[in-house]
């Protein structure tokens, strides 16, 4: 938005006016006269029609410069002088339009007319049509020739305005000097304004881990509920200038303060404020430290008065103290000093140090996403963060809280677009057995990934797509096709859990993978493990192995025909059984003591007419004496549990609604509270439910355990099992869910289809239903490799096309990147994805497509800017090259960075990134590393105009 | 199509409404009740209506006789602008769906994947008539519409937007969040309870003392953080005003209104799975749509709202849709996009009509999915001009307010920039006979042009663009 034209006449403005203006500026800043230069630029943009960006430009990159004795960091300083060298700023001009308007075609590797124009070598050197830059007659190089006579940019493209001719002229004739090795396009794509502070509202994230920072009160399930999600914007859902707030948040904050005033404890809230009980008379004091916690700073004296007012109105209208401050904190939870990150504006026409009370709330908000606490406070006070070393142990004491880890979550999620999982609803005839779970053990896979890489064995980031190792549920691996092995899944579980193995661990072939998976940073909450776990899968030998904790004593032998049904992935029983050689006496003695006790069987009944009940599960002597027996009644489930209050056979009985019991595949579930509480589920609905009462102390150890009938053989039940688990806790069919699913990491050094993120299926996704090697050649491109790609060019339609008998989606590529017109954009980004082309949309993998194409994994790819190929011939190879490349080291510190400061990089931050960048990996590369010279570096602890 | 009475001011006031919502305190938000013009008045209201995938350059040459025909009833209400050029707006390395989609009303292209290049024409004018703000109680701008497909480009279907690029209020995208937005799902603190509502009060009079000063001349604040925070003093005064107004509270106690209808479509991210589409009926479609247009020109019929944009689907729509689609007594199609594309999925959606269009064929199914929008479009703007519409001027709120309709494309194909952004589809209403209604105009000039002439037109000073750009005025739209 400008001024409209009538209000720009006066002087006539030209380029070389704008040169002569330039060394105005760059004199006045030299000697200490920023303020000038503003003067300067404002005089000539009301007056003279100068353009305001120009002005702007110039002015911005003054601004950095280091003034007297300002405190400016090295960082500054050196893009200081590089800014403060001549022909660099029109350098950089030049630049720009090259980037905008000319390298989409005429890099290293579209080359149109065999031309390379971003570097001066390759400018020089020419091609089809001769040297594009004739040092001895400016006038006379190709560049010039083809863009002042209209040839350039081509039909369909935008012409170069008149003020770039003349930029480019300017810079021709100054002897066409490139600002830089490499011109990349997407450091010099954009405007070299510095970026503006945009004010950052609290993120729902942020909001929660604030609100249980200042009182101890969880507000997550609330917060999640009430507050409209945060939008992803520019890749992060921390982009501040996106966090705008509406007539929907406001109603939220509100309800969610009154719910944190009633829910906290005002004793513990002293506690940590330090305030004494009886200091609590003293209001003002305690409404300082209350501001200081909520606000992030202290309180001003109308705002200590408006908030006595609030205090004071709760004890007039006959409330108690407590009462008042509830209300008081009712108020601060809504006010905009605890909603948004306030900093005051910079007045100067420097980039000016962040004050250290501001930078104690940059920090913490970009480490933990919550507010400082004391240690960072008292180092704020003490000027500590103002000196390079002591702010540098502050941040790395900040990384080794595990707030930071948890956090760092939200960058996982964010960068990667986990979010598009939950979401995700691929064709059901091409993935008839996809079912939303799938998607979920996707996230949870890669989130688990990247916490174990990065904070469990600290290692470089770029080795996210390397590490050999995955973390897999049984849905997930069996959509990999990557074998699961409970027995060893036990041994890892045992190693997280520190328990002693009642198996020997090398039963396994992988325990001695699984043991070298450092346990320390694997946090799956919903991990339980069964006391018996049965598993009715192909493959599984006989007899039939005790998965649980309970161990061996419970293995079943077989007893007449029990056969696996292969079409049915299960064991049918037609009339056998499985029982064990000997009861099983830990199992049930876990079962006494605990007093509660999850039966969960995944069956499929052959017939309605059998009855006894016949016995599905089974711990007895016989038809009339038992501990707990499962069973079916014709079309009903049935229980019978003994305790203390029911007789020996276990009655009365729980039998679920007629009806529960049908011919199809059930979950099944019977759960026995410590509170003597029974219920029957059946598919996650609740059946039947009775309160029993009693407890398991009369149980007898001495029972053997049987599957299929009675352990007296006598009370046959008919039909198939794919799993039974016993648990010796009353889990909900839910917590099941997530039970079955327990995610296991799975050492993949030998399966060398999967290992990095790129094989895993949230990442594989990207490319929809058909596998597009567009999308995912886009995606690592764009998302890793920051590349830019131009729009798509003649005669292409951009929806993903199936592949068909006799091409595959490699195949398609090929004409893509063969084609004259195409190639230009498709040649830089699809051969990255070629070596993901064997897995499926879902990330399923397979060497040969649903037409019988033959699928490959290798290629040749160009790192962006590079004239350089690397041919690679399996996926394993690329992604170790993609681990190695210095392009994907600094597409990670460019998306760290603006995680931490919560915006999209703009061009005039790339001198400090690449101190960060260099830092940062010198250092190792690790999270901690690279975020540690996020914080310490001036995108941080400098404050904008 | 089924049968359905658009709900009227006058028919929501008694509970009779094609739907079954009901407003027994419209009563009181009558213009004057705002205080925010006096009964001879005609506020100045401007408005952005998008669709999307657009009209193919070549289609809009049929005029009314092709898929315009729907706006043919309002012809003497609108000037259509054929020839508007948004190729300045083009961003290379972006979709044009996107690019198309963000210059609609702005004349930019986008900065960044969640921000306009710049303010919305309903936007400028807002902040030119309205400096100081609008009328207590008053929604600011009201952004609305249907729309699935989203990926994190929200610049695909916000279309109201500030001067700093950001959206100008939240999208409302079902009937029951937009009628909530207009009319308040707020409960108002119980009246039988003064102390609870004195003790809330006092809370609220100390957020909004603290709002104040950082957005007052004492602020130590910047422009762009006191502007974002004087927009969050607006919503904390609105929910002031919604739970504090015992006036209306009473009014709301003595009969709750029934809100609309659950919608019967997908939201959120259900919509929009992976960018591979959704299926959808074409009655659930029209009947979300008429929800939403229904309560958006309710809502500018009781004045709450001067400023905004509705949105009839998003840019680079992705639907499978299926259903007989009928227009004035005849047959105009039988949608079902998967069976016609004998594919699935992202392939199978109508979006792929756009990208396979063709100047010497017949397009059967785009054109019958251009005109079902533009009898929705059609529809919406009929019920700004109805006879209770009509202002103490004698002319109607349509014809009294900035209505620009506009899309993403004046070509479907993804094979030549210059023509994709070439020949957008524009309409404007004639904002109090400022500017020419009932033709056809062939305006060959740029978008921006055209947005900067509407601006200088209705008074407003700024403009869009780049300074350092001539302004070419396009007096052929000017009465």
């Amino acid at each position: 938005m400008n001024k409209s034209p009538s209000s720009r006449q006066g002087l006539q403005w030209n380029e070389s006016c704008g040169d002569r203006c330039r060394r105005v500026v760059l004199a006045l800043v030299r000697f200490g006269r920023p303020g000038a230069v503003f003067l300067l630029c404002g005089w000539l943009v009301l007056a003279g029609g100068v353009r305001f960006e120009s002005c702007w430009g110039w002015a911005a990159a003054a601004a950095t410069l280091p003034i007297g004795a300002a405190p400016i960091s090295p960082e500054l300083a050196a893009l200081a002088a590089q800014r403060d060298e001549g022909s660099d700023d029109l350098g950089r001009q030049a630049a720009t339009i090259l980037a905008r308007r000319c390298i989409e075609c005429h890099d290293p590797i579209s080359r149109a007319g065999e031309l390379d124009l971003t570097r001066r070598e390759s400018a020089l050197l020419g091609g089809d049509s001769g040297a594009a830059i004739d040092l001895g007659n400016w006038e006379a190089g190709q560049m010039w020739l083809q863009i002042e006579s209209g040839n350039m940019p081509p039909v369909g493209y935008p012409r170069l305005t008149e003020s770039e001719l003349a930029t480019l002229q300017h810079w021709l004739q100054g002897g066409a000097v490139w600002p830089v090795d490499a011109i990349d396009p997407t450091e010099f794509g954009g405007d070299w304004r510095l970026a503006p502070n945009w004010l950052k509202r609290l993120t729902v994230e942020q909001y929660v881990r604030s609100v249980r920072a200042m009182t101890g009160v969880d507000i997550r399930q609330s917060a999640v509920s009430r507050l409209p999600a945060d939008a992803r914007a520019d890749g992060f859902t921390n982009t501040a200038y996106n966090l705008r707030l509406d007539l929907d948040h406001v109603q939220a904050y509100a309800g969610l303060a009154r719910e944190v005033a009633q829910q906290v404890d005002l004793v513990d809230l002293w506690r940590r404020l330090g305030i004494d009980a009886r200091d609590l008379e003293q209001v003002d004091t305690v409404l300082q430290a209350l501001g200081q916690a909520v606000y992030r700073g202290g309180l001003s004296a109308p705002e200590v008065v408006a908030l006595r007012s609030v205090y004071e109105t709760a004890l007039g209208e006959g409330g108690n103290s407590a009462a008042g401050w509830r209300l008081v904190l009712q108020s601060l939870l809504q006010s905009p000093r605890f909603l948004f990150l306030i900093e005051a504006a910079n007045e100067s026409t420097t980039a000016e140090p962040v004050p250290g009370d501001e930078l104690a709330v940059r920090l913490s908000y970009s480490l933990w996403g919550a507010p400082p606490d004391a240690e960072l406070w008292r180092a704020a006070a003490a000027g500590e963060l103002e000196q390079d070393q002591r702010l540098r142990a502050q941040v790395q004491r900040m990384l080794r809280d595990p707030r930071a880890q948890t956090y760092s979550e939200i960058f996982a999620h964010d960068w990667l677009d986990l979010e598009r999982l939950s979401h995700l609803r691929p064709n059901r005839e091409l993935f008839p057995s996809f079912n939303p779970e799938l998607a979920v053990d996707m996230q949870r896979e890669t989130a688990a990934y990247f916490q174990h890489v990065v904070w469990t064995q600290h290692r470089p980031l770029s080795d996210l797509f390397t590490a050999p190792i995955a973390f897999l549920t049984p849905r997930l691996a069996r959509h990999y096709g990557v074998p699961w092995d409970y027995a060893a899944q036990l041994a890892v579980w045992r190693g997280w859990n520190g328990q002693g193995d009642a198996r020997a661990v090398n039963e396994s072939n992988h325990a001695g993978e699984s043991r070298a998976i450092d346990s320390a940073g694997f946090s799956d909450r919903a991990l339980r493990w069964p006391q018996a776990l049965y598993v009715f899968e192909p493959g599984v030998a006989q007899p039939l192995q005790n998965l649980g904790l309970a161990g061996p004593a419970a293995d079943l032998e077989t007893l007449g025909e029990v056969r696996l049904d292969g079409t049915e992935q299960s064991w049918q029983f037609a009339g056998g059984f499985l029982r064990t050689t000997q009861p099983p006496g830990l199992l049930t003695a876990r079962l006494k003591q605990q007093g509660a006790l999850t039966i969960e069987v995944v069956l499929r009944p052959e017939s309605l007419e059998q009855d006894g009940p016949a016995r599905i599960l089974t711990i007895s002597s016989g038809t009339s004496q038992r501990n707990v027996t499962l069973g079916q009644s014709q079309d009903a489930y049935h229980i019978r549990c003994r305790t203390t209050r029911t007789n020996d056979n276990g009655a009365p009985d729980l039998q679920a609604v007629a009806g529960s019991a049908q011919l199809t595949w059930t979950h099944l579930v019977y759960t026995f509270q410590s509170n003597g509480l029974a219920t029957l589920y059946v598919n996650g609905q609740e059946q039947g439910t009775r309160q029993v009462g009693g407890d398991f102390s009369n149980w007898s150890e001495g029972f053997h355990l049987a599957i299929g009938n009675e352990t007296s053989g006598d009370r046959p039940w008919r039909g198939w099992l794919r799993r039974v688990a016993i648990y010796d806790q009353a889990l909900t069919p839910a917590d099941l869910a997530e039970a079955a699913e327990v995610l296991v990491p799975h050492d993949v050094s030998q399966q060398l289809e999967r290992g990095g993120l790129l094989t895993q299926g949230s990442l594989l996704t990207v490319g929809g239903d058909q596998a597009s090697m567009v999308a995912r050649g886009l995606f690592v491109m764009e998302d890793l490799l920051y590349g830019k790609i131009g729009n798509p060019p003649p005669c292409v339609d951009s929806t993903p096309k199936p592949s068909q008998p006799g091409q595959s989606q490699r195949d398609m590529a090929m004409v893509r990147i063969e084609d004259q017109a195409c190639r230009s954009c498709h040649a830089k980004f699809e051969p990255f994805a070629f070596a993901l082309e064997r897995y499926d949309g879902l990330g399923a993998y397979s060497r040969q497509d649903r037409f019988g194409n033959d699928l490959r994994e290798d290629g040749a790819v160009q790192w962006p800017g590079s004239d350089e190929v690397l041919a690679y011939e399996t996926t394993r190879e690329l992604l170790a090259a993609l681990a190695d490349s210095d392009r994907l080291k600094r597409g990670i510190t460019r998306k760290l960075a603006q995680f931490a400061i919560g915006r999209p990089l703009v061009p005039a931050d790339g001198p400090v990134i690449d101190v960060i960048h260099q830092r940062g990996w010198d250092n190792g590369g690790t999270y901690t590393s690279l975020m540690t010279e996020i914080l310490v570096s001036d995108l941080v602890r400098l404050k904008n105009p | 199509m089924p049968k359905r009475q658009p709900i009227t001011r006058r028919l929501m006031l008694q509970g009779l409404g094609g739907i079954t919502i009901g407003l027994p305190w419209l009563e009181e938000m009558l213009p004057a009740a705002t205080g925010g013009v006096r009964p001879t008045d005609v506020p100045v209201r401007a408005f952005n209506v998008f669709f999307g995938l657009g009209i193919p350059s070549p289609l809009q040459q049929e005029g009314f006789a092709g898929v315009l025909e729907p706006l043919g009833p309002l012809a003497d209400k609108l000037l259509i602008m054929r020839g508007v050029d948004q190729l300045r707006a083009d961003e290379p390395g972006i979709n044009a769906h996107y690019d198309g989609a963000s210059a609609a009303f702005t004349a930019e292209p986008p900065n960044g994947t969640a921000r306009a290049g710049g303010a919305s024409l309903d936007q400028m004018i807002r902040l030119g008539a309205y400096p100081n703000g609008l009328p207590t109680g008053m929604i600011p701008s009201l952004v609305a519409g249907t729309y699935f497909r989203r990926m994190d480009r929200p610049v695909r279907y916000i279309h109201s937007f500030l001067p700093d690029g950001t959206a100008a209020a939240a999208m409302q995208e079902q009937p029951r969040d937009l009628f909530a937005r207009i009319f308040g799902s707020l409960e108002a603190l119980d009246e039988n309870d003064p102390r609870h509502k004195r003790l809330q009060r006092s809370v609220l009079d100390a957020v909004k003392e603290q709002a104040n000063f950082y957005t007052g001349p004492r602020s130590p604040l910047g422009a762009q953080s006191r502007s974002r925070l004087a927009d969050h003093l607006d919503r904390i005064r609105e929910y002031e005003q919604r739970v504090f107004d015992s006036e209306n509270a009473a009014n709301r106690r003595r009969e709750q209104p029934p809100l609309p209808p659950e919608s019967k479509l997908l939201h959120g991210g259900q919509a929009d799975p992976g960018g591979e589409g959704i299926d959808i009926s074409v009655a659930d479609l029209v009947e979300e749509w008429r929800l939403m247009a229904d309560l958006y020109a309710l809502a500018i019929l009781t004045d709450r709202v001067r400023f905004g944009s509705l949105t009839f689907l998003a840019a680079g729509e992705r639907i499978r849709l299926k259903g007989a689609y009928d227009y004035d007594g005849r047959r105009i199609f039988q949608f079902d996009d998967a069976a016609q594309r004998n594919s699935s999925g992202a392939n199978a959606c109508s979006h792929e009509w756009w990208h396979a269009f063709s100047e010497s064929g017949e397009n059967p199914q785009l054109r019958a999915h251009a005109h079902l929008k533009m009898r929705e479009v059609a529809y919406f703007l009929s019920l700004l001009d109805r006879e209770e519409a009509r202002e103490a001027n004698g002319r109607t709120v349509l014809e009294n307010s900035l209505l620009t309709i506009s899309t993403e494309s004046g070509d479907g194909r993804h094979n030549d920039v210059k023509r994709e952004l070439s020949g957008v589809f524009h309409a404007v209403t004639g904002a109090n006979g400022r500017f020419q209604t009932g033709q056809i105009l062939d305006v060959g000039a740029e978008g921006l042009d055209v947005y900067n002439t509407i601006l200088g037109t209705l008074g407003v000073s700024e403009r869009l663009g780049p300074a350092q750009r001539p302004s070419q005025r396009v007096d052929k739209i000017i009465a």
